[in-house]
């Protein structure tokens, strides 16, 4: 069998994601290059396959004109990679999710603008389209996103944690930040990124999106308890988890 | 091995200076407001008065991430690369921990992936400075001790320098690096001292007897109620167990490299709260879940910390160090108010059982002998008629009664000492004890108790007792008297007097007779008036203090009319007799038996209650007492 054929695609975001697969270094990414021929990626190049091995999907599903790209891709591919959060879990375009005024707010007199027009809600890819594997993250982590590849590589169903960033913190004897008189997200957020950011002084702010069963009433106490106003314990989790909390 | 050592305040920088040039010296250093050990630069870094560090020591010896074999193509091999440590500072709480993962580590199969780094280690304890919030290292497993570790070093409280305890060649070894000489005698019981007085600033967290515990926990594993409860905050992030020094838990993983050829096979620290700790795949994108619920994931980690390894440890798994209450964001991980409220749990169901129960409901008691003592005085031997047996106190009373009569109290005239049945003697002088005078053998009666407080036999075991009984005061004393002849070797020298007004009202003639040959008593006898035919001392019972000579640390019991008293306690003040060590056995009106009724009551103590027995240094000022 030759090298897996890769494409990259991109919807509904900032294509950070994309932007992340050339910082592993010159080296790693050659190598990398060894294993998975890349043959569509708009940020580098523009053919377009009709077969792919892997279809990478970055960005949410915001237009229902995109549906059909969505199906189309589905079509050609043999394993689709939902990759990074927007993707994954509609990201921080979901934030709009709960809103009815997101277009005046952001546009101001440009909001009615057909360009502009978009679904009321920012969904993951697989509201449109079977989803085969999840790379998390804001931006995704580039080396979860290696395991994957490697686990599909030797036909491996590849292992994503489903235990919160609490874990990776204490592994690596990060002080709490509420030990610090902060605020974090953490013990609902679902690790594999390794916490760097609780390490680098930053509470986490669940960019990988809830554990399957987060305690969203503990979490909403537990702010409180840490001082932070009542209605914005009870909403702080939206940022990046707007489609996975129980008021969706 | 064991030698002690001391070294001065003004050297121990150049110590620890010396050890970092040659070693690899770990130890507590601060890490912004909290603590953690860490490779020391430099002797400033070193915080000896750190209270906990964040992760217990095991991540030298268990890593949170371990490589176990590296892989290429078909060739493997293994990771076991120990470095050669010195950990400096360990908490005895530690130290335990350590043992513990020492032994659960080489338990059956030896695992050298741990033991190869424990190996290469040195561990020097040193004292607890200042006491964590949660610690609770004071009362819980205190019948496990420390062991393990090659040194103990303890800061003299004086500031004067530390003395140094060498365990084992390994901590020997150190004092090259330092200018020690040999501890005084006095710098040794001074180490002891504050090591044995830090042990009592987080005794009170667990305000309950330890020995139960295990048993306690065990017995509400199926109360899901308690459980779900305990663990409704609960984020299943798993930071009790990876903070926890007894939690060795892991998870094993493949990674490939990026050649995708080789990779390596790597342990990870896994905690068993997490949710898909106990989950098994079926296949077909179903699982089974082995503990799916917040409860009986926390329920487990108190399991095992309190319960599951008690037998191989010789005590809980759990060594108070608090880290898991300190580091749980939803403040619900502390086991010392877990265990606290199980502890509860058994006192509320007592309550319960309490409030089932009538109180005035008595139980009917057979008649098994009965015998016309003295004129008015008839001695029952009963058995209660459900074939239960009794257990009471010698002194305790018990309310006695006939339906259609009425109740009263009266003294268990026996010990419990000796059968499943129990004597009373009932003097016919009121309504109900007329009644009860006129029963005999086959007749029921009905009786509620053991009630109130008898003789402290805590405190009169080992001692030298004197017991000096007037009238029908012999019958509750009786009690005493045959406990003490049954069990003869606890107690030191015992002496009875007795005394009666005259030789008719001399009750349990049998018992006297063998009172007076019994080489295990001293027993002296008188009668206030006699006819001729009395032999024996004539006068009242305090002429007897004359015929036998009192040792002043001797314990005394008196039970008589209110009259006798004030006489036999002058006489016991003349040989020095404490009021501590004198009791006395009230007499009251006591109706209900369980303070309520009000009939009994001297100033705020209920005879039925508190008493009948009372020392009498507790009752000599009540205006009402005697």
């Amino acid at each position: 069998m030759g090298k897996p054929k890769v494409g990259f695609f991109d919807f509904s975001s900032c294509e950070g994601c994309q932007i992340e697969l050339t910082n592993y270094g010159d080296a790693d990414f050659l190598e990398l290059l060894n294993h998975i021929e890349i043959v569509e990626f708009r940020e580098a190049m523009s053919e377009k396959a009709d077969h792919l091995d892997i279809a990478c999907i970055e960005g949410s599903f915001t237009r229902e004109s995109e549906r059909k790209r969505l199906e189309d891709i589905r079509a050609r591919a043999d394993v689709v990679i939902s990759f990074g959060a927007c993707a994954s879990t509609g990201g921080i375009n979901a934030l709009k999710n709960h809103q009815s005024d997101f277009k005046e707010y952001v546009y101001g007199k440009d909001a009615d603008s057909p360009h502009l027009q978009s679904n009321l809600k920012a969904l993951p890819v697989e509201a449109a389209i079977k989803v085969d594997y999840k790379v998390l993250g804001c931006p995704m982590d580039k080396y979860e996103f290696l395991n994957i590849v490697s686990s599909l590589l030797h036909g491996k169903t590849p292992y994503i944690p489903d235990y919160p960033v609490c874990v990776e913190c204490k592994r690596r004897e990060t002080i709490c930040r509420f030990d610090l008189g902060d605020h974090c997200l953490g013990m609902v957020a679902r690790a594999g990124c390794g916490a760097p950011c609780p390490a680098d002084g930053i509470p986490c702010e669940a960019c990988r999106g809830f554990v399957t069963n987060p305690n969203e009433d503990s979490l909403e106490k537990v702010l409180i308890d840490h001082g932070m106003p009542e209605e914005r314990a009870r909403t702080k989790s939206r940022m990046f988890t707007n489609t996975m909390r129980s008021d969706a | 091995m064991m030698k002690t050592c001391f070294i001065k305040d003004q050297d121990f920088p150049v110590f620890i200076k010396n050890v970092i040039a040659s070693e690899n010296l770990i130890g507590p250093i601060a890490k912004q407001n909290k603590f953690v050990f860490d490779k020391l630069d430099n002797p400033e870094e070193l915080r000896l008065d750190y209270d906990v560090t964040i992760l217990p020591p095991k991540k030298y010896f268990f890593p949170p991430s371990q490589k176990l074999i590296e892989f290429d193509g078909e060739k493997y091999h293994d990771c076991i690369d120990p470095k050669k440590i010195i950990l400096f500072g360990v908490h005895f709480y530690d130290i335990k921990s350590l043992d513990m993962t020492d032994y659960l580590f080489t338990e059956g199969k030896t695992d050298m992936n741990y033991m190869a780094n424990r190996d290469a280690a040195t561990i020097i304890g040193s004292n607890i400075q200042n006491v964590s919030e949660r610690a609770f290292w004071g009362c819980i497993g205190r019948e496990v001790k420390p062991k393990g570790h090659d040194g103990f070093i303890t800061r003299l409280k004086d500031g004067s320098g530390y003395v140094y305890e060498i365990i084992s060649h390994k901590g020997e070894s150190l004092l090259t690096y330092g200018i020690f000489r040999d501890a005084t005698e006095d710098e040794i019981s001074a180490a002891t001292r504050v090591n044995e007085e830090i042990m009592l600033e987080c005794e009170a967290r667990l305000p309950f007897p330890t020995d139960q515990l295990a048993e306690r926990v065990r017995a509400e594993f199926n109360n899901e109620e308690l459980w779900n409860e305990l663990a409704e905050g609960c984020f299943s992030c798993g930071t009790c167990n990876t903070v926890c020094p007894t939690c060795y838990c892991f998870d094993v993983h493949d990674q490939w490299n990026l050649d995708q050829k080789s990779g390596s096979r790597n342990r990870y620290w896994d905690a068993c709260l997490t949710s898909e700790f106990a989950k098994v795949s079926l296949g077909a994108g179903s699982s089974e879940n082995f503990r799916s619920t917040r409860g009986e994931r926390f329920r487990h980690r108190i399991m095992r910390k309190a319960v599951y390894l008690n037998d191989k440890l010789g005590g809980p798994a759990c060594v108070g160090c608090g880290r898991c209450s300190t580091s749980c964001t939803a403040d619900i991980a502390d086991p010392a108010r877990v265990y606290n409220k199980i502890m509860e749990l058994e006192k509320e169901a007592e309550v319960a059982a309490q409030r089932s129960q009538n109180i005035f409901m008595p139980k009917q008691a057979m008649i098994l002998r009965a015998h016309q003592a003295t004129a008015t005085e008839r001695h029952f031997t009963l058995k209660m008629a459900d074939g239960s047996s009794v257990h009471f106190e010698p002194g305790q009373i018990l309310e006695v009664s006939l339906f259609g009569y009425g109740e009263i109290p009266i003294g268990y005239a026996s010990s419990p000492t000796r059968t499943r049945t129990f004597d009373i003697v009932v003097r016919a002088v009121g309504r109900v004890s007329k009644a009860l005078n006129k029963l005999d053998v086959g007749d029921s009666m009905f009786v509620r108790g053991p009630l109130g407080h008898g003789f402290p036999m805590e405190k009169l075991r080992s001692q030298n007792i004197l017991i000096i009984a007037g009238g029908i005061g012999l019958c509750p004393t009786r009690s005493l008297i045959q406990y003490i002849m049954d069990r003869r070797d606890e107690f030191g020298k015992f002496t009875l007097f007795y005394g009666t007004r005259s030789p008719s009202e001399r009750m349990f003639l049998d018992d006297l007779i063998d009172w007076h040959k019994s080489p295990d008593i001293d027993f002296f006898e008188t009668v206030d008036t006699a006819e001729d035919s009395w032999d024996g001392n004539i006068g009242v019972i305090t002429t007897l203090f004359e015929k036998s000579k009192l040792p002043s640390d001797t314990r005394v019991i008196i039970c008589g009319p209110p009259v006798m008293y004030k006489f036999v306690i002058r006489e016991l003040d003349k040989a020095g007799i404490p009021h501590d060590n004198i009791y006395v056995d009230l007499e009251r009106r006591m109706k209900c038996g369980i303070g309520k009724c009000g009939h009994c009551q001297i100033n705020d103590k209920y005879v039925c209650k508190d008493g009948p027995v009372f020392p009498f240094s507790e009752v000599e000022d009540l205006e009402e007492a005697l």
